[in-house]
């Protein structure tokens, strides 16, 4: 039976040569599903969200031993998960912009290529209507609406003071009641 | 209940919407409260100044109280005694509760209950869709993550996707076909030649000679099928595989590739990004 390790005990266990493996495995499998599903509501694609998950697991590998234990271990992750992401997002743009087929909805295209996409259902059209999002403010919705983080923590995450998230946040549903009530 | 005309007429010019609304009453009072009113008021008027004074209702509730407290002793000494009866030694043991919930499970509960309650707060209609992701994720994805990242944790490189990239595709695609054109349209643009029989038709000749002027030939790409450009590209004996594999590579600096002029202005360029890449035989 696996013992439920808290994540200073894990970095305890990761400092340690013998241990370092087995304590960088539990990590992955305590968080990865709720940085998969940060990242994947970020750019929406499977694969693309796959990607970007593995560069940041790999980057917690190489850091973690410098990790300062003053911030939290998931905060730290997520702020890697939500960088990489933002990267990703970027770099995609620019390639797209100068793709031949230069198509700046390319996110609501490949949501709408789901094969599980159906626009008549609401949660569907909730994430079309995120999309419209610029990128940052995105990450501000998803994490306070899907992920209920507290804005002390989000303000850690996203590096930006508790005031500008609470009126991103509160922009961010306006904007997206207007497009799930006007289309 | 209807409003006076006037009133209406006045109130669907300030806001039709607000006049749409049934004017039907939404409150309620207690069963028969009207019937009660009048006395209860003349009891108020009538009553004399008092010392002491009790709750309001104390009375008409003190009975219901004494006898659901009476109760609850009663089923207390009722569970114990039975308890007692069945097994002594599991009535010593008592009932505290051994179960334990995360740290911070009930402020998380609260925090929860705070989030939904800002975002009803900004819009209800956002705060009703609920959270539910519609996206799905392989069978077995999570199960096999960590073995796949601990198996690449000792990598330099960032993880090079593979899976196709369209755009990386069509780059390619579309440098072979400008390769392809190229002899021909140059010769059209610059030696007013007639075309050569057989090579490509008039029809088409005039086709790529407006696409190069109009610079449309991004646009145009993006219409055309896969199937259509590898049927073409394998028409012509271009190396299809060698620009698929190339296709697949995730290119961090997209200045390095050649320019689309350079197709145009050496048929080999493709060759060459090939054997640059270590792609072609």
């Amino acid at each position: 039976m696996t013992t439920h390790l808290d994540d200073k005990e894990l970095l305890q266990l990761f400092k340690e040569e013998a241990t370092r493996e087995s304590a960088y495995t539990r990590i992955i499998k305590k968080y990865q599903e709720k940085l998969y599903w940060h990242i994947r509501r970020m750019v929406v694609d499977h694969d693309d969200a796959n990607d970007v998950l593995q560069n940041m697991f790999i980057k917690v590998w190489k850091n973690l031993q410098n990790f300062r234990e003053d911030s939290q271990l998931y905060t730290w992750m997520y702020r890697i998960a939500t960088n990489e992401s933002l990267t990703f997002l970027e770099q995609q743009k620019k390639r797209t912009s100068s793709s031949l087929s230069d198509d700046d909805g390319f996110l609501s295209n490949k949501l709408v290529a789901d094969k599980d996409f159906d626009g008549k259902k609401l949660e569907w059209k909730l994430q079309l209507a995120i999309q419209q999002l610029p990128e940052k403010q995105k990450a501000v919705f998803n994490l306070r609406y899907f992920e209920e983080m507290p804005y002390e923590e989000m303000s850690r995450v996203l590096e930006t003071s508790e005031g500008a998230l609470k009126a991103s946040y509160h922009h961010a549903v306006k904007k997206i009641e207007d497009y799930i009530l006007n289309r | 209940m209807q409003l006076n005309s006037n009133i209406l007429k006045e109130l669907e010019e300030l806001s039709p919407t607000l006049a749409d609304i049934p004017r039907n009453n939404v409150f309620n009072v207690p069963e028969g409260y009207f019937e009660s009113l009048s006395g209860e008021l003349l009891l108020k008027t009538s009553q004399s100044a008092t010392t002491y004074s009790v709750p309001e209702g104390y009375f008409d509730q003190l009975a219901g109280q004494i006898l659901s407290t009476l109760k609850i002793s009663e089923q207390e000494s009722d569970v114990t005694a039975e308890i007692l009866t069945l097994s002594p030694t599991v009535a010593g043991i008592g009932n505290n509760n051994v179960f334990s919930v995360p740290n911070h499970y009930f402020a998380h509960t609260a925090h929860q209950t705070e989030v939904h309650a800002e975002t009803v707060a900004i819009s209800a209609s956002v705060a009703d869709i609920g959270k539910i992701v519609p996206y799905t994720v392989p069978t077995g994805y999570f199960e096999q993550l960590s073995d796949s990242i601990l198996a690449k944790k000792d990598t330099t490189a960032t993880i090079v996707s593979m899976k196709s990239r369209p755009f990386a595709w069509r780059y390619a695609a579309a440098a072979a076909i400008t390769a392809v054109m190229a002899v021909s349209v140059w010769f059209i643009m610059d030696n007013n030649d007639q075309p050569t029989a057989g090579t490509m038709t008039a029809a088409v000749q005039l086709e790529a000679k407006k696409i190069l002027v109009n610079n449309s030939f991004e646009q145009e790409m993006s219409t055309i099928s896969d199937a259509s450009i590898v049927e073409f590209l394998e028409n012509k004996g271009q190396n299809v595989e060698a620009a698929l594999v190339a296709s697949y590579t995730d290119v961090e600096d997209e200045s390095k590739l050649p320019d689309a002029t350079d197709y145009m202005l050496n048929e080999n360029t493709l060759d060459e990004l090939l054997q640059t890449l270590q792609l072609n035989d």
